[in-house]
């Protein structure tokens, strides 16, 4: 079966679309862990 | 072509920062032995997925997908490639969530293989292990070399030398603490970095419509997704991927660093998720400089520089310079840690009970070895690709026996053994880069079937499996799994009294770091 002109298109716009939706993902998840670590880090200096 | 000195210039400052930012963020931690090489339920899921991206994501990347586009098969072998590249992310979401619950204080493949099964099959999988690690770093520094060399004619050597060195400075310093927090740095430039570069290239070359019209009229077996031999190569990837990666230490290493239970099954899924339009967009890349006639003398190997080259302004080849430093920094740390952590956890079983500073020593000086090797064999050139598809044949003919016993009492060592022999001989039968010197083998040479890929890698996975699986019907014998547990303990718990007179290593948290 050979790949037609829109899928191609879909194909490769997808793949880019798909990498940027999971680097954003990635970053809140980044993002989410060193909030959690600064907070643990801060409740360790209230309450050592 | 960019100016040598240039490249250089980039790549020193890409590698000084790495370095830089491993070293800072290694001395605000209290590293013990156990951090430096297994990092120990710390990473969150972004951290487990950016490092498993990172360290899965070498300078391969820009090279072999590509090539298997241009010059195996087009969008077939393309599709392959990706799935098999994240086949083994998949596969380790079930056997990391198992290996957390068996050998919740585990280190290393060698741990789990020597308390499964025993010492042969331990030997055998440390083999394959050390093998498979070892031609993937000099596989991966000569692309390294490869790839300089061609942008910017860098000598082999110099690129070599300096990725190893630097690379050397972080790692042999943080561990694998060093490596998982430079992982996480290289993804965040890597990932938009490669986005931007492939779009960028989509569109210099026409866009989509201009790219699928040339490929169409001139090779339109390319965009082909029933293309047969494109579909074999594809088929046997998936199994050559996943067995050698089930023998790469860096991937137990991330198992036992993530989190939970939780950060590891997310972790592994977004970096698997991440991986297939990834690998798309390398092959996409050489199908389009093969299907336009790009190509012309050069190899299949370079077309995704081919096609960079041609869409690309010689400026933006700096941006290229950057992420083959990028790539091959992310895995050449894994790799160094890797091999030198397989070592230093079985140094505490072979060593009569050494304290915590025996072992860092020793995980520091294995580095070291590791590098050094490294470096001299990524600077000769040298095509490993030969030694590459054998290691990935031994992958493939073990992978499924040496997993078996993580799921099934009643797999033995020596059914395992025998089973993944009788893979490789079966695989070994079938293999094309071998094949011309031992169809001259007396007696059993006339024998022997034409040589394939895919039946050598699909013969050595089924009748492994199938013979692991007779071998565990016919055995009497069930191993208790919940009793590795007690076959592997934290590094930290056998230190005696260190050297300078404190305490042993598990007494407290202070003891448990050695203070740089």
């Amino acid at each position: 079966m050979i790949l037609g002109g829109f899928a191609f298109a879909l194909l490769v716009w997808g793949s880019l679309a798909a990498v940027a939706v999971v680097f954003a993902f990635l970053l809140v998840m980044l993002a989410r862990g060193a909030r959690a670590e600064t907070d643990s880090a801060a409740g360790a200096e209230v309450n050592p | 072509m960019v100016a040598t000195a240039l490249a250089l210039g980039v790549t020193v400052a890409v590698l000084a920062a790495m370095t830089a930012l491993g070293v800072a963020h290694s001395r605000t931690r209290m590293l013990s032995v156990e951090d430096y090489i297994s990092a120990r339920n710390s990473a969150d899921t972004g951290t487990t997925a950016a490092t498993l991206i990172a360290s899965g994501m070498g300078a391969w990347i820009l090279f072999s997908p590509a090539e298997a586009g241009a010059g195996f098969g087009g969008l077939a072998a393309v599709g392959g490639y990706a799935i098999g590249s994240a086949v083994p992310l998949v596969l380790f979401i079930s056997v990391g969530v198992r290996l957390r619950e068996y050998l919740p204080q585990g280190h290393s493949l060698t741990e789990y293989v020597y308390g499964r099964y025993g010492a042969w099959m331990y030997g055998y999988a440390l083999l394959i292990a050390v093998f498979y690690m070892f031609i993937s770093l000099a596989a991966g520094m000569t692309a390294a070399a490869d790839a300089l060399a061609f942008v910017a004619d860098v000598p082999p050597w110099i690129t070599a030398a300096i990725i190893g060195g630097f690379v050397l400075v972080y790692t042999g310093y943080g561990g694998l603490v060093a490596s998982i927090f430079t992982d996480t740095v290289q993804t965040l430039v890597i990932l938009p970095l490669l986005t931007l570069s492939f779009a960028a290239v989509v569109v210099g070359l026409g866009g989509t419509g201009a790219i699928h019209q040339a490929i169409a009229s001139a090779n339109p077996h390319l965009l082909d997704l029933g293309f047969v031999p494109g579909l074999a190569f594809g088929g046997y990837v998936v199994i050559a991927i996943t067995g050698s990666s089930v023998f790469n230490q860096g991937r137990w290493q991330r198992v036992f660093a993530a989190a939970d239970d939780t950060s590891l099954r997310r972790g592994f899924a977004i970096a698997a998720v991440v991986t297939v339009p990834m690998i798309m967009l390398a092959g996409l890349l050489g199908v389009s400089a093969a299907g336009l006639g790009l190509m012309g003398d050069a190899g299949p190997s370079v077309a995704l520089f081919v096609a960079i080259a041609a869409a690309l302004p010689e400026w933006a080849t700096l941006g290229v310079v950057v992420l083959v430093v990028l790539l091959v920094t992310s895995t050449t740390d894994t790799l160094f840690n890797g091999i030198a952590s397989i070592v230093t956890a079985d140094l505490s079983r072979v060593l009569d009970d050494p304290d915590e500073r025996t072992l860092q020593y020793a995980a520091r000086a294995l580095t070291v070895v590791v590098a050094i090797a490294a470096i001299a064999v990524g600077a000769q050139g040298y095509s490993v690709l030969e030694l590459f598809l054998l290691a990935d044949l031994l992958g493939a003919a073990t992978f499924i026996p040496f997993l078996h016993g993580l799921y099934s009492g009643r797999a033995t060592e020596r059914g395992v053994l025998l089973a993944s022999v009788a893979g490789l001989v079966v695989g070994l039968a079938y293999f094309p880069t071998f094949h011309g010197a031992l169809v001259g083998l007396p007696v059993v040479g006339s024998l022997l079937p034409g040589g394939s890929f895919i039946h050598s890698f699909a013969g050595a996975a089924g009748v492994s499996a199938l013979l692991s699986l007779l071998a565990a019907r016919l055995s009497d014998g069930r191993f208790d799994l919940d009793s590795l547990a007690a076959e592997v303990h934290s590094l930290d718990d056998t230190a005696g009294p260190v050297t300078d007179g404190g305490q042993p290593a598990n007494d407290g948290m202070e003891s448990q770091g050695v203070e740089r």
